[in-house]
């Protein structure tokens, strides 16, 4: 550990990593649990709703996420990558905790 | 100063037209670092030049980011004759807490990382 902050993924991939694992979770959970904003988060997940990465669905008060399995990672040198992919591994971990 | 340090390759132009809520921000899912790893995963023995084209970042970014992964334990310098090859240590751990169930090695198969072949292969 150099003891800089740095991880490989960005807040944008670690927000919809909570999505996908817990879709009724909160923004203030997710918040807390990736080290951001709550107002960060909404950002966020905005943006990931705009691309198309992440639907939203009203249940009663509250919001339920869904993230398709065919979106695609953004930058070029990972645009062959299927979102559904990537979670599936993540989904996996989860369930082995 | 080397010349090259100042080459910035942007290959990053997001022409989606799909706005983003921040006035339509380059966000990706990883990070710089990731982007970076997962070039050398899938071509250990690439230049630090063109790695940084790659990503879209500096020749100088690129080396500060790779001493990082060596630091870190998750790249490996291998030095053969004039020049370094990088190998990825695969069994290392995500750092992030919300991920650290993970190897790095699962993480980049996902990715793609483990595929010379891919679409993205960097060249």
């Amino acid at each position: 550990m150099t003891g800089t902050g740095w991880t490989l993924l960005s807040n944008h991939g670690h927000v919809l990593v909570q999505l996908a694992v817990d879709p009724d979770i909160r923004m203030r959970d997710v918040a807390e649990r990736v080290g951001i904003t709550e107002r960060a988060v909404q950002l966020i997940v905005a943006e990931l709703e705009s691309a198309g990465l992440v639907l939203r669905e009203r249940v009663g008060r509250r919001n339920r996420y869904t993230v398709p399995d065919q979106g695609r990672f953004r930058h070029p040198e990972e645009e062959h990558v299927r979102v559904g992919d990537f979670l599936a591994l993540v989904r996996a971990g989860d369930r082995r905790s | 100063m080397d010349n090259t340090t100042r080459m910035t390759c942007k290959v990053f132009p997001v022409t989606s037209g799909v706005p983003g809520a921040t006035g339509g921000a380059q966000w990706t899912f990883l990070t710089n670092h990731g982007h970076v790893l997962l070039c050398v995963a899938r071509d250990p023995g690439s230049r630090l030049r063109d790695i940084a084209a790659l990503v879209g970042i500096t020749e100088r970014a690129t080396q500060r980011i790779v001493a990082d992964l060596v630091a870190a334990g998750y790249l490996q310098r291998i030095r053969e004759g004039r020049r370094n090859r990088y190998q990825v240590r695969p069994d290392r751990p995500m750092r992030h807490p919300v991920e650290q169930p993970h190897r790095i090695g699962e993480v980049l198969e996902a990715l793609g990382g483990d595929d010379a072949g891919s679409p993205g292969a960097c060249r």
